[in-house]
């Protein structure tokens, strides 16, 4: 093998291994090119991505706000509207309580008919936004099934008679009395049934019936029904009943038609408590309008101490015994329909109300003297309730700062109640405010308060026949038994003299002369233990101080039977002891 | 033509032959790259059918046959050079049906300037695989000797037969593979 074609393979060799790194360098450089291109094409879909990013929390953000915003709407909505009918409602009430000539009080009755029938229009709307909100919640709490039957029997009663229609109802022994659930609901949904019924149904009977259904666990499942004879609806309609603003023209009472959203509405607060609804129904023979509903069973020591506080009271629906209350509340509320609404309602309970228009108003009345319970109002001029509140709690004086306060504001969206809490709130009453709803709240709050309520005796007697002999014996220790008769005499002589005076007063309308002459009356009564009687004064008093003198006489017309019953007591424990 | 293929031919006719031949070839054939072979490099396929008429002529074996040998010789080093195409394939069948869809895509990513004859098949049955070749270089015999050695590597009994299509001669051809 020639030297040549060595030289010649080496040389082939050498020019392949150039030819060689000139093509790797090419390679790298097209391989550097290519990885500059990708991280710039990586660059590139980062921005895209994070500007993406960024659209989407701008839309979400967006899109939360409008959801805020509707939220916000709808309670300054159910503000607007709740308020002035509120007024509406509330005038027309004591414009009823007034003197009224037959024609009056019947448009009054249309006017308090047509004010109702648009308060509940607007309630249903606020519910079904809220249902459609998802913000519809429940306020579970232990409740009398028979007391809520009775209240939606008590409401439909006169609507009922009208239409010449038997309004019935029927409560099966197995139903427990008392459960926990929301109660406020279930009234709704009975309550939008019998409406329902009573307005297709003419001459014939509708009867409302509630039984247990089974015993599940922890829970208890009642079997709700309102049944009525009326004209009954085809099967074709009844797929429609249960959908938003259908209605079904009342043939047969020509009665107006609502908003469609009832039914719907029972429907679905039905399903939210986690039970069913249903109907059965047939052209001419009526319907059956069904639901059951999972309730809570109330916890044994509350079922007994429920019950015992009904034995105390035996004789007594226990509305009756709870609507009557004692302390000083005050009310701050810059609408004068509403202050004249709160400030009846307070009154006619027993209690003594002072006003404030404004917030700065109330704190400066807190500033000047204790109250048991401030009633705020939370939309007013100057200063707001919250304001208010705020400066309350500031105070330096540890019992005034404290003084519970409680909500009074037609504000009612799910929430609201949390927010007022959290700015030092105690509790909230709902506008347009029932007496129902004002009682169960102050009755709470006041129960805190050494009254003249708590040193009477278990008595099955009504409350303006209260009498005390423990507190007469005491009295009768303290003076001595020799001063008793002629203490007793004095006393009964002036009482005659001065039931004259009141109901002299009464009959002039003189409010002056009722308050001067109960005072001294309230507690001389109270002295002898004639706690009913002292009571009684007291009211009239207070109703006469606060100008509501048609109250303080119709309260002054019981005067003279209760200071008789108060006579014949007083003589018998003296006879007794002779 | 990829450098690979001519590196490869060069150490087999050194290896069959001897260096001398290999020079001889080169002086002969005088391709344009002067026969300085790297197999990154890419060569036009002219060259390879000079060098292999080349050596047709010192060694009067036909050329058909020399490039059919080569294709048998070719398998075995690709076998050795990138055994990550072998990896996991079990027969002869599984590996041909990857070549255009997968291996020549692979070659494709790294040689994007590469031409890549095509290689095509149909399953009639189970049994018998239809390769179809078709190139614009005609270069059937190699592929007929690269599938006969695919056979070998994969130790099976099948059956090769050629049938070469309309066009240049050794440009299109049809290989069935037949199970035995």
């Amino acid at each position: 093998m020639s030297d040549d074609v060595f030289v010649r393979r080496l040389d082939r060799e050498r020019r392949a291994r150039i030819e060689a790194e000139r093509l790797l360098e090419n390679k790298s450089r097209e391989l550097y090119l290519a990885n500059q291109s990708l991280k710039g094409l990586t660059e590139t879909l980062e921005k895209q991505i994070t500007d993406r990013t960024a659209d989407l929390v701008i839309a979400r953000d967006e899109a939360l706000s409008a959801s805020s915003s509707k939220s916000r709407y709808l309670a300054v909505m159910s503000h607007e509207v709740r308020s002035p009918l509120n007024g509406i409602i509330g005038a027309l009430g004591l414009l009823t309580d007034t003197t009224l000539d037959t024609e009056q009080l019947q448009y009054t009755n249309i006017a308090r008919k047509s004010a109702a029938s648009l308060l509940s229009i607007v309630n249903n709307i606020l519910d079904f936004s809220k249902i459609e909100a998802n913000k519809m919640g429940l306020e579970p709490a232990s409740f009398d099934v028979r007391e809520l039957i009775a209240g939606v029997i008590d409401a439909f009663e006169i609507v009922a008679s009208e239409n010449s229609t038997n309004l019935v109802c029927e409560i099966y022994a197995d139903a427990p009395k008392y459960l926990i659930g929301d109660g406020g609901r279930i009234r709704q949904v009975l309550v939008n049934l019998v409406d329902n019924a009573l307005k297709f149904t003419t001459g014939g009977e509708v009867r409302i019936t509630v039984g247990l259904e089974s015993v599940m666990s922890d829970k208890i499942w009642l079997l709700f029904g309102v049944k009525d004879t009326g004209v009954g609806i085809s099967e074709e309609n009844q797929v429609h009943l249960f959908k938003e603003f259908w209605s079904q023209s009342p043939e047969s009472s020509g009665a107006i038609v609502g908003t469609g959203l009832g039914l719907p509405i029972s429907n679905r607060l039905i399903k939210i408590m986690g039970g069913e609804m249903g109907i059965e129904s047939s052209i001419g023979e009526g319907s059956l309008f069904w639901f059951s509903v999972p309730f809570d069973k109330v916890p044994f020591d509350k079922l007994e101490r429920g019950e015992k506080h009904l034995q105390e009271n035996t004789g007594y629906p226990a509305t009756e015994v709870q609507q009557s209350l004692s302390g000083r509340i005050l009310l701050a509320e810059d609408n004068t329909a509403n202050q004249m609404i709160a400030q009846a309602m307070l009154t006619k309970i027993g209690l003594h109300v002072d006003l404030a228009v404004n917030g700065t108003e109330a704190v400066e009345a807190i500033s000047s003297r204790p109250y048991d319970v401030v009633l705020m109002d939370i939309d007013m001029p100057e200063m707001n309730g919250i304001e208010a509140t705020r400066l309350i709690r500031k105070f330096s004086d540890a019992s005034r700062a404290s003084t519970p306060i409680v909500a009074l504001t037609a504000y009612a969206m799910k929430g609201d109640r949390e927010r007022f809490l959290a700015e030092g709130l105690d509790d909230y009453v709902e506008k347009p405010i029932s007496r129902a709803g004002l009682v169960a709240c102050l009755s709470h709050w006041l129960s805190k308060i050494p009254g003249p309520s708590e040193v009477v005796p278990d008595s099955d007697v009504p409350d303006e026949s209260l009498f005390s002999v423990t507190t007469l014996e005491t009295m009768i220790a303290e003076i001595g038994e020799e001063n008793l008769s002629p203490l007793i005499d004095v006393f009964l002589n002036e009482l005659d003299s001065r039931v004259d005076l009141i109901e002299r007063a009464a009959a002039e309308g003189n409010a002056d002369g009722l308050a001067k002459e109960c005072h001294p009356l309230k507690s001389s009564a109270a002295s002898f233990g004639a706690f009913g009687l002292s009571k009684l004064a007291r009211e009239i008093e207070e109703k006469a101080m606060h100008d509501d003198l048609a109250a303080a006489q119709t309260t002054s017309r019981k005067l003279r039977k209760v200071a008789q019953e108060t006579r014949d007591q007083l003589i018998s424990v003296i006879e007794a002891r002779r | 033509m990829k450098g690979v293929v001519f590196v490869e031919f060069i150490d087999m006719v050194e290896a069959s032959f001897s260096l001398e031949v290999v020079d001889q070839i080169i002086e002969a054939a005088a391709p344009v790259s002067g026969g300085a072979y790297t197999t990154v490099g890419t060569y036009s396929h002219q060259e390879m059918l000079d060098l292999v008429g080349a050596l047709s002529g010192i060694t009067k074996v036909p050329v058909p046959q020399l490039i059919h040998t080569f294709g048998n010789h070719l398998l075995g080093r690709f076998v050795s050079r990138y055994p990550e195409f072998f990896a996991g394939v079990g027969d002869a069948f599984s590996f041909i049906k990857t070549i255009e869809d997968h291996i020549h895509q692979e070659v494709l990513k790294l040689y994007p300037e590469a031409e890549l004859p095509s290689i095509q098949y149909s399953c009639p049955t189970d049994d018998v695989l239809v390769v179809t070749y078709k190139s614009t270089r005609p270069f059937a015999d190699l592929a007929e000797g690269l599938l006969e050695a695919c056979i070998e590597h994969f130790d099976e009994n099948i059956q090769l037969s050629r049938e070469d299509l309309k066009g240049s001669p050794g440009t299109h051809a049809q290989f069935i593979l037949t199970k035995q």
